[in-house]
């Protein structure tokens, strides 16, 4: 189909997944089936059969005109027909099909911008729920280190040899990581409600995988996504093919100016049985409506068209500067967490059990040093999150699937 | 083969004995610092010992395991052994090797004050490169210390400090051995490998010569035998250096000889920064416990503000602490032994807490602590050197061989088994004072 083109996305797959076997194992695997469940999406493509009807419709040469009358008076009949044809119908119909071609083309580019959203949305509603998943498991562990603490330390205060303060403190810090648990399980489950709603299937019906993957090797530099938005995106392209559309239909209303005039045949039967024929014409006279305000109209329809398309150029640039400068900052924050801070924090956890070992320090500065640990790998997720909308948010602006270096794998 | 081998080696024998007669045996029984560089060689020149003593940078053992970057004298920490004679001359080269002014500083000595080495007061400091003439005549005799008098903060903390000893002329009595400890603290981070010197009070490392158990060498004896100590002492705090089995009498201070009649029985020397002591005893066999009695003392690092586990239970909790920590013990619900029992991994260059083996099993002491072993035929050593190379760690020279019976063990309910201890064969040396038994 026509929108699998301009989305990038071959969502016309033929029969439906049966429950229990949904692969959720990609994002792309995850857009597939938002296509063919998300009951908006299946709107979309409803409007699309209902815009090619249109255009079939727009196309369409005028029909003649026959008039035929018969009169009878005892005996005695006379009748009379004639065929007339729209002369500025068929004057003006290559101009007519133009511009319907056009605005099937501008529909369809409009439906395929909102196909785009929608695939954002499952594509950041996909990467949000595997991260919060992820985030849940780390803060439950971040939630463990403190419960050890407070057990601990209320059996180091039944041996009397901790205070009522130190005891406080950690267990209202104990207390405190129960809430962010807490949390952190509410949120999870409201990504996947969420991730269930704009795929359009309940969470029962699908489970995710463990982690989001990593980083491509390379991303595409900015300028080759602004081209790339420039000839790709569907919003533009249809705001472009829309402004085109009204100046032809601007055109055609100034040829329309002309009085409409329909010639054609005339033929008649007389009560003796003769026949006549002869052309016959029918023209309107342009007394009252002289055509100004339908050409106004399309004038000012031409206007708006223009104007839509250079407030979205205006807009579609610089937004895609920002999620590029987004996406550079996701990929380099994620890069240094995952090979500097990740393992810093591993050493710092690993000393402070030799200093343990050793009685150079203790079992709340060993648990603290793991939770600083847990923070860093909870960073790597939430920035490997970022990367992955960023690049979701990229592939809406341009209008489909962002340049692949030769060696990467698409998630 | 090998009666060709015997032959060569006496022949090297027949030969080198000559050259040993030659050299004429000192009128005292030289004095060793277990775990010292040395004694310090001299040459006589213009009527005065001349010794050249190198202040610098060195990298320094204190057991095996942690090093340290220290600041010594001709390579070690305490520097070499000065011994000399009262009535000596004696003219010493000090070359400041370090990139910051040095001095040395006589403790104790009667010498004219410009000598005295205090930066400052009594000279400039030795620059860089520099090397500076010490020369005086000995009027004393006795246990003497030198050490840094420049920065003393810093260069004393890193190690720059000596024995100064000097015999007297005609020796009231003679000793069979005669040991020398120097006394130190230091902070050295744990994981981390120089010495700290900013720090006033909170020391974790407390050593003897520099070394800490379970790296320092033993005190050898044979039973009977007449044993000097000299203690000295450049630490931050009072010790209290206790031995086991033994009583003694302290005969000398940095001060002069005590008097026969003001002398009394002790079995802990108790004393401070810039002190000396000298002790004598006669030796009892077995292996005896030497150590400070301060209870840290005897330790090494250890954590200030750990959590105090003791009497909590850990268990169950301990497990749930492991799976976020994998390899995490809970400890000290008994005590402060089971980090000794489990030879768990510690930080890099960082000596345990407690440590060192025996005969009987792990002994779970450090710093100031170190083993007097008297044995039936333990050797005679001729040499700071000769005794260095062949004792150096607690292990060395073997266990003391108790006579059956005479070793604590677990009481049975069988009265078959369950028999006291067999009166001891060994003939025990008569001491001027009981021994007595200790615990530490
Ligand atoms: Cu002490």
């Amino acid at each position: 189909m026509d929108l699998a083109r301009r989305t990038g996305i071959a969502f016309n797959e033929s029969s439906d997944p049966s429950p229990g076997t949904l692969d959720l194992s990609t994002a792309d695997s995850a857009i597939r089936l938002g296509f063919l469940h998300n009951p908006q999406t299946r709107a979309l493509l409803a409007e699309a059969d209902l815009a090619r009807a249109e255009r079939g419709e727009g196309r369409a040469l005028p029909n003649p005109e026959a008039d035929f009358a018969f009169r009878k008076n005892g005996g005695e009949s006379h009748w009379e027909l004639s065929v007339l044809g729209d002369v500025n119908g068929l004057l003006l119909y290559p101009w007519k099909r133009g511009a319907a071609n056009t605005r099937y083309r501008a529909t369809l580019n409009r439906l395929a911008a909102h196909l785009s959203e929608q695939k954002t949305q499952v594509y950041n509603a996909y990467f949000s729920a595997i991260a919060a998943t992820q985030i849940q498991a780390f803060v439950a562990n971040t939630a463990a280190t403190w419960e050890a603490a407070a057990e601990l330390s209320r059996r180091q205060r039944q041996a009397g040899t901790l205070n009522a303060l130190d005891l406080a403190e950690t267990e209202a810090a104990a207390t405190e990581a129960r809430l962010a648990l807490r949390s952190a399980e509410g949120k999870a489950s409201e990504e996947r409600e969420n991730l269930a709603r704009v795929l359009g299937l309940p969470s029962s019906a699908w489970s995710l995988p463990d982690s989001l993957p990593d980083p491509l090797p390379e991303d595409p530099a900015l300028g080759e996504l602004e081209a790339l938005a420039k000839g790709r995106n569907p919003g533009l392209t249809a705001a472009r093919e829309e402004s085109h559309a009204a100046d032809q239909l601007r055109a055609l209303a100034s040829l329309e100016a002309f009085p409409s005039l329909k010639a054609g045949i005339s033929v008649e039967r007389d009560e003796a049985g003769r026949n006549f024929m002869g052309p016959a014409v029918s023209a309107e006279i342009p007394l009252f409506d002289l055509g100004f305000a339908r050409r106004a109209r399309s004038r000012a329809e031409g206007e708006l068209a223009r104007r839509r398309l250079t407030a979205l150029e205006s807009r579609l640039y610089p937004e895609i500067r920002a999620r590029h400068q987004a996406l550079g900052v996701a990929r380099r924050n994620h890069e240094e967490v995952r090979k500097t801070l990740i393992p810093l924090r591993e050493t710092a956890t690993a000393e402070a059990l030799k200093q343990y070992n050793f009685m150079l320090t203790g079992v709340y500065r060993l648990l603290a040093a793991r939770r600083e640990e847990l923070s860093a790998r909870i960073l790597g997720m939430e920035s490997l999150r970022d990367y992955w909308i960023a690049r979701g948010e990229l592939e809406r602006l341009v209008g489909g699937p962002l340049p692949q270096p030769a060696s990467g794998d698409k998630p | 083969m090998k009666l060709s081998l015997s032959v060569l080696l006496l022949g090297i024998l027949a030969l080198s004995i000559p050259l040993q007669a030659q050299k004429p045996s000192p009128p005292y029984t030289p004095v060793i610092m277990p775990n010292g560089v040395g004694t310090l060689p001299f040459k006589m020149v213009n009527g005065a010992k001349e010794f050249r003593l190198t202040v610098e940078k060195i990298r320094h053992e204190i057991a095996p395991g942690m090093v340290v970057n220290a600041w010594g004298y001709n390579g070690g920490t305490p520097g070499p052994l000065i011994e000399v004679v009262e009535g000596d001359r004696v003219r010493i080269l000090v070359t400041n090797k370090l990139s910051a002014p040095a001095a040395v500083h006589w403790h104790g000595l009667f010498l004219p004050s410009g000598m005295d080495g205090v930066t400052g007061l009594t000279q400039r400091g030795i620059r860089p490169g520099e090397t500076f003439r010490y020369e005086f005549t000995l009027k004393q005799h006795g246990t003497f210390m030198y050490h840094s008098h420049a920065d003393e903060m810093v260069q004393i903390g890193l190690g720059s400090m000596g024995f100064f000893i000097v015999h007297p002329k005609k020796p009231a009595r003679k000793v069979d051995r005669d040991y020398a400890i120097m006394l130190n603290e230091w902070y050295v981070e744990p994981g981390a490998s120089t010495p700290n010197p900013n720090e006033m009070t909170e020391f974790n490392l407390f050593t003897f010569n520099s070394r800490a158990f379970p790296g320092t060498a033993p005190l050898v004896a044979r039973p009977g035998e007449r044993i000097r100590i000299r203690l000295g002492s450049v630490a931050q705090d009072f010790h209290a250096i206790h031995l086991h089995g033994h009583s003694f009498k302290i005969t000398a201070t940095d001060g002069g000889d005590i008097p026969a009649s003001a002398q009394w029985p002790e079995t802990t020397v108790g004393f401070g920064p810039g002190q000396t002591r000298d002790f004598e005893f006669t030796a009892t066999a077995g292996d005896w416990a030497f150590h400070c009695h301060l209870r840290h003392h005897p330790m090494n690092a250890m954590g200030h503000g750990i959590p105090n586990m003791l009497g909590v239970d850990q268990r169950d909790v301990e497990d749930s602490v492991r799976k976020q920590v994998p390899g995490y013990m809970g400890m000290g619900k008994e005590g402060m032994h089971d980090m000794q029992d489990m030879g768990m991994e510690g930080p890099e260059n960082t000596l345990p807490m407690m440590a060192g083996d025996g005969p009987f099993g792990p002994v779970g002491m450090g710093g100031m602590f170190t083993v007097l072993k008297v044995h039936p035929g333990m050797p005679k050593f001729a040499s700071q050197a000769e005794y260095s190379a062949k004792v150096r760690l607690p292990g060395d020279m073997g266990w003391y061989p108790n006579p059956p019976g005479t070793v604590a063990g677990p009481v049975t309910e069988d009265p078959k088994t369950d028999t006291p201890p067999a009166t001891p064969s060994i003939k025990v040396h008569e001491t001027p004072a009981k021994p007595k038994s200790h615990s530490h």
